[in-house]
């Protein structure tokens, strides 16, 4: 029979149909992930880089061929349907062979074409490191390899994957090991240039013994030998199976059948009892090791050592999830339970009670160490776990794994797919926790659900059934897994308040009627002075005299020091840091004045900055940007105290006081400017920017409001936080523009509070507070930041009665 | 028998069963701590709230406000205003000596500055003067909210304190030696006129103007130039020990209300299964949710604290360590309490990451305390070479100028050091415990010759005085 034998050809055909659902489960596995990845956020991004993620349809091939061309065949018997067709063993282990390799091929060539749009979108890097690839490739080879001598040598499916992993892992911790102690330096790529030499060396070595052993498994099986007198009772059964030798008619039972729990749990356990005691005591020795691996005590190798295990230990929950529904037998069992009426229900807890028993286990490990050792070890690196979340954690690692593996038949697929799935569901209901603020009973509720899934299906299951309720069902649930831990921030949302369509309809009204073109802002810079030069031309340090000189030939006057741009009718953009300046040096002269009232030229000077502090208030008011009416309102505020000290009530009368006295006490036009700021900060296309997030509003950051709810309900906010607020402050400006009731203000002032600041932070030390406001306790501001960040927060303040009364006093007294 | 047993399926029941029995009453024995601790946390809480003491942002304020007085608010704005001017103060930072005190009749590079910008300053000492002692603290509207409570008014009147100190320098150098105590006096009296809020950060900002003030007394006393009469005013200054001024348990409440908020932490919430994940902590904290056995702990080790004695003295620092300690609050450690039921991590980690604040406070009164007492010693001293005409032998013989024991030892440890120089004109040297700095050359290193070892090998966050 040579290799274009038809009979090779379907051999090769029918390896290749075995194989191709590898190559897809691990193509489908790409895809989820970048399903995944995309929507998180940029940080996210960066902490989760995809930068290899094309590497997982080579080495996902590499890992589970071996086991899906052998181990599956042994598990449903059709491996030993090869002795009775005439077609030799290594014909077969040769198609096989040839199949995985070229498998692999392909793999690799998707991996390499797929780096090109991947680079595109920035997930990759554009150019790619052919050293590590290559390096890469040559293990894979090794893999492939030592997978299918795993597979040929042991029946167990579970055992083959474990130790053909590991097989192929060797070469890579012995040369590890080695560099380790120094003795080889020299690198290729993200690999030693000995590790690289190693796999190839070992691959013909491996493909010996992988052809050695597929030819034992394919040879026909020796007849087995009579029994002979000397052997026991139980052997003599065993053995005589021909019908010459008929076995001893079997007593009858003292008891029928049982399908108690007990028996089921009985029968799961001597299923996969070394699977299960190997992958139980993993587990419970990594978690028991956390508190210690997670404490300074001990050197840093060790801790090294101790997060592997750790690592291992969470990979082993999942593989125990795995092998719930994929113990050896597992499916035959099932239909065997089905035929004799074990409800569904009671298969369920047999299948599942032992992982959970041992999940149980290793959480109770971590309690007593803990509680036991806990203070003979040093400050922890990392936050430790709860019990409870350790539990919760490790619960829907197995349901996810568990349910992974019902719904994918093939044990190498689930293998590899069920611990990124578990982490990909950890991830996603993680998140909700602090993204939404979601509670933590619904995310529990959520993390049990693949077990319910299960449990659910399980009739199906024991029935063999795949038909389209059973994937109903899972659809439906992972349904409810997506969309669960999103109800509860999403019914707060609803019920948050909004703007209703009537008001909105009256705001797009008003705004409409607006100008359509703004004027052009002019800004505020700091005047090209002597100091400024200064800076720039004297690098180190000046004497004293020379120092001296400059002051002495420095201008007291405010357009030595600031410049307002633009002509005196057009608005400004405020620059805070130069508009506090400017109200400092007014209040320094004015502290200075009322020390020596006399000094005509201190009198002078201050005109001159209460001049420029008016002149920066009055176009500031002409600004549409809300917050510019807000500095403004702090330069008024302090305009009106300082005129108002006792000490310069004598300079009242001068005209730069009453002009300034005068515009503040205009309440109109102040309103009708902050009205225009208003309605000019709504805009139906809001400019959305980074990530659908609402970053200004009228020029105010958006960053220090809505601290009070989580990050991810802030963005749902951000098309209808403007809405709402506009029509918040212009009730404010309804009710406050009347003037003859401050009461009628609060009501108002109160619902902005607990707008930006949430209902939890008491109004009485919020910045709207009565305690805060100008006039009231005191006359200035405290904490310019404070007034800054929320708009309105000084509107309709006693500082603007108290301006009125101070202009109807200078009237009366002209 | 053996093999029975290891065949029989009851066995295997129970070894199954019996992992999930025994984590079931684990987390019995969870849900009972809990409860327990939750109450424990929500009396607590109470009991401080209706002693006076702070629990939460609106608490605090109240405190504020009953203990201050906003009579001289309008007066404090306006200064800090002022400070935040186009003025000339750019420039004194290009003079290369500026920052130094000198003599009169001494050369002083930045002297012509000085007295051209006068004027700015003066209104500044005079208003605070003016202002004068306060039976309540002048209280500055503080928008409260947790550590992220705004706080710029403390921040600015560091300001204040330098504008007092430079114009000390100029009319020291000028010689006019009582403007210049009116200065010290401004720079006494305005860090005693705001009102404290009971945040570490508020008292660490206290402290720093404590140690302007007495550093710059320290400093004139190397210039041989106050008379008798004029070191008996300054030594006003520092007569009075700061600890009495220091509410420790005010302290340690006000900064265990900030952290209770910050982790939004109130009566009657605590240890409720609704609670999210998302908790106060939205300023990219961990989020984690605070199990009540931490948080029990973190109260019994502010109670623990609240009620040390020896506040400022030596090894009160240790003290607070070892109460610290004794509640696992050192080094990060998160291991000696374990949650059963509670949120995802092992929430002491938090609480730790927020209250580091305790153990600064404490070294810095202890530090700011010795400190007074160097000032007072050294002004002491010079007072006795003026009426003894010689320098004392040894510091028992402050004695007759009034000085006890305890005003020239730091406690437990030791006595200041103390040493005469062999030249007369050079004056003695008085310095604290592991004292490391020369005063006369802040930037350089001190003649070892002169100073014992053992105190050379000490800290360098000492004072040391050279009284001419």
């Amino acid at each position: 029979m040579n290799a274009k034998s038809p009979a090779f050809r379907a051999l090769i055909w029918k390896e290749a149909r075995q194989a191709a659902v590898l190559a897809v489960a691990g193509i489908a596995m790409v895809v989820v992930l970048l399903l995944a990845w995309l929507p998180l956020p940029e940080v996210a991004q960066r902490n989760l880089s995809l930068t290899y993620l094309p590497l997982i349809l080579p080495c996902l091939f590499a890992i589970g061929v071996g086991t899906i061309l052998v181990s599956q065949e042994k598990l449903t018997g059709t491996l030993d349907w090869f002795n009775t067709i005439p077609i030799s063993p290594s014909r077969v282990i040769t198609a096989k062979l040839i199949v995985a390799m070229a498998g692999l091929i392909v793999m690799w060539v998707l991996c390499a074409i797929s780096y090109v749009p991947l680079s595109w979108l920035y997930i990759t890097p554009s150019k790619i490191d052919w050293s590590t690839m290559s390096a890469t490739f040559c293990y894979s080879v090794l893999f492939v390899l030592c997978g299918f001598y795993a597979a040929w040598r042991f029946e167990n499916s579970f055992t083959c994957l474990i130790l053909g992993v590991v097989l192929a892992f060797l070469p890579l911790i012995a040369i590890t090991f080695l560099e380790e102690l120094r003795w080889i330096r020299p690198s290729y790529g993200n690999y030693s240039w000995w590790q690289v030499v190693l796999a190839i060396a070992i691959s013909p070595i491996m493909v010996y013994l992988l052809y050695r052993a597929g030819l034992r498994r394919l040879a026909p099986r020796a007849a087995p030998r009579p029994p002979s007198e000397l052997d026991s009772a139980n052997t003599r059964n065993e053995l005589s199976f021909d019908a010459w030798h008929p076995p001893q008619p079997v007593a009858s039972f003292a008891e029928p059948f049982r399908y108690r729990l007990t028996s089921l749990i009985w029968q799961s356990i001597h299923h996969n009892r070394k699977v299960l005691l190997g992958l139980g005591a993993v587990i419970v020795i990594g978690m028991t090791l956390f508190p210690i691996a997670s404490s300074s005590t001990g050197r840093r190798q060790d801790q090294g050592a101790l997060v592997s295990v750790m690592i291992v230990s969470v990979l082993s929950v999942s593989w125990l999830g795995v092998i719930a529904h994929h113990g050896d037998g597992s499916s035959n069992r099932m239909r065997f339970l089905a035929e004799r009426g074990v409800s569904p229900t009671k298969a369920w807890f047999g299948l599942h009670l032992i992982g959970l028993s041992i999940i149980a286990a290793a959480c109770t490990g971590y309690f007593i160490v803990l509680k036991t050792s806990a203070p003979n070890l040093d400050g922890g690196k990392l936050p430790l776990p709860s019990i409870s979340f350790l539990l919760v954690f490790l619960l829907i690692a197995y349901g996810v794994s568990q349910a992974t593996s019902q719904a994918i038949r093939i044990m190498a697929a689930s293998f590899l797919i069920a611990p990124i799935l578990s982490i990909l569901a950890i991830g996603w209901l993680a998140q909700f926790g602090p993204m939404y603020g979601s509670p933590l009973w619904i995310l529990l509720l959520t993390g049990l659900l693949p077990l319910a899934l299960t449990w659910w299906c399980m009739g199906d299951h024991m029935d063999g059934r795949r038909g389209l309720r059973f994937w109903v069902k899972f659809a439906v649930v992972i349904a409810l897994f997506s969309t669960l831990p999103f109800a509860p921030p999403y019914l707060q949302h609803l019920r948050f308040p909004k703007a209703s369509a009537d008001e909105l309809a009256a705001i797009q009204a008003e705004v409409a009627a607006l100008p359509k073109s703004r004027p052009r802002l002019s800004s505020i810079t700091r005047a090209s002075t002597v100091e400024d030069r200064l800076e720039l031309d004297v690098a180190n340090e000046l004497s004293g005299e020379q120092a001296a000189e400059i002051l002495r030939n420095q201008s007291t006057a405010p357009e030595y020091w600031i410049e307002l741009n633009g002509s005196d009718d057009q608005p400004l953009r405020a620059e805070l840091n130069l508009v506090v300046l400017a109200i400092g040096t007014m209040n320094l002269h004015a502290m200075k004045l009322a020390e020596d009232p006399t000094d005509q030229r201190l009198l002078e000077t201050y005109g001159d900055w209460v001049k420029l502090v008016n002149t920066l208030a009055r176009r500031l008011r002409m600004s549409h940007r809300l917050y510019d009416q807000n500095v403004a309102d702090l330069a008024e505020i302090e305009l009106l105290a300082t005129l108002s000290e006792p000490e310069l009530k004598e300079f009242l009368a001068e005209d730069f006081s009453a002009k300034a006295i005068n515009r503040i006490a205009d309440r109109d036009s102040r309103n009708r400017a902050r009205r225009h700021a208003v309605l000019s900060s709504w805009r139906k296309d809001q400019p959305v920017t980074e990530e659908g997030k609402l970053l200004f509003h009228g020029s105010f950051s958006v960053s220090n409001w809505f601290e009070y709810l989580p990050p991810g309900r802030r963005q749902w906010l951000a098309p209808d936080q403007n809405t709402l607020l506009v029509q918040y402050l212009l009730s404010l400006l309804e009710a406050g523009s009347d003037g003859s009731d401050r009461n009628a203000i609060e009501p108002t002032l109160r619902k902005i509070h607990v707008y930006l600041l949430g209902p939890d932070r008491p109004f009485e030390i919020g910045p709207y507070s009565p305690r805060f406001r100008a006039g009231n306790v005191t006359d200035r501001v405290a904490s310019h930041n404070t007034v800054l960040r929320f708009p309105g927060s000084q509107w309709f303040a006693p500082w603007e009665e108290n301006a009125v009364q101070l202009a109807q006093t200078i009237q009366e007294a002209k | 028998m053996m093999s029975k047993l290891f065949t029989s399926e009851g066995f295997y029941a129970n070894l199954v069963f019996a992992p999930i029995v025994a984590l079931g009453l684990v987390f019995g024995y969870g849900f009972m701590q809990r409860t327990t601790d939750s109450t424990w946390c929500n009396n607590r809480l109470l009991e401080l709230r209706d002693a006076g003491f702070p629990i939460d942002d609106r608490s605090l304020s109240q405190s504020v406000q009953a203990s201050t007085s906003p009579e001289h608010t309008d007066e404090l704005l306006l200064m800090l205003s002022a400070q935040k001017s186009f003025s000339s103060s750019g420039l004194s930072m290009k003079l290369p000596d500026s920052d130094e005190l000198v003599g009169k009749d001494e050369t002083w590079e930045a002297a012509a500055f000085m007295a051209e910008t006068s004027s700015d300053r003066s209104v500044v000492v005079k208003k605070i003067n003016a202002i004068g002692e306060l039976n309540q603290a002048i209280w500055v509207p503080v928008h409260f909210n947790a550590f992220n409570s705004m706080l710029p008014e403390y921040q600015q009147s560091r300001s204040l304190i330098r504008r007092c100190q430079e114009q000390f320098r100029h009319h020291f150098h000028e010689g006019d030696h009582e403007a210049a105590i009116d200065d010290l006096q401004a720079m006494d009296r305005i860090r005693k006129q705001i009102g404290k809020l009971p945040y570490a950060v508020v008292y660490l900002i206290d402290i720093a103007f404590l140690d302007v003030l007495h550093q710059t007394i320290g400093e004139s006393l190397a210039m041989d130039q106050w008379s008798e009469a004029e070191l008996e005013q300054i030594r006003d200054f520092v007569d009075q020990s700061i600890i009495g001024e220091y509410d420790w348990p005010m302290v340690v409440y006000g900064e265990q209300a900030a952290v209770l908020e910050t982790l939004g932490i109130h009566p009657g919430a605590i240890g409720s299964m609704s609670s999210r994940v998302h908790s106060g902590l939205s300023q990219g904290m961990a989020p984690v949710g605070i199990s009540p056995v931490h948080l029990r702990s973190f109260l019994e080790c502010g109670d623990d604290l609240a009620t040390l004695e020896n506040v400022g003295e030596d090894g009160f620092a240790s003290t607070i360590d070892e109460a610290m300690e004794k509640h696992g609050y050192k080094n990060r450690k998160t291991l000696d309490e374990v949650v059963i039921v509670g949120g995802p991590f092992a929430s002491q980690y938090a609480i730790d990451y927020l209250m580091s604040a305790w153990q600064a406070i404490g070294g810095a009164i202890t530090r700011a305390e010795m400190t007074r007492k160097a000032t007072l010693s050294a002004i002491a001293i010079k007072q006795y070479q003026l009426t003894q005409n010689e320098w004392p032998e040894k510091l028992s013989d402050l004695k007759s100028v009034g000085l006890t024991s305890a005003d020239y030892r730091h406690n437990s440890r030791s006595d200041f050091g103390y040493q005469r120089a062999q030249q007369r004109d050079e004056g003695v040297w008085l310095w604290t415990p592991g004292w490391i700095r020369s005063p006369a050359n802040p930037g350089g290193t001190w003649d070892t010759s002169t100073v014992p070892d053992d105190v050379i090998a000490g800290e360098n966050d000492r004072t040391a005085f050279q009284i001419r």
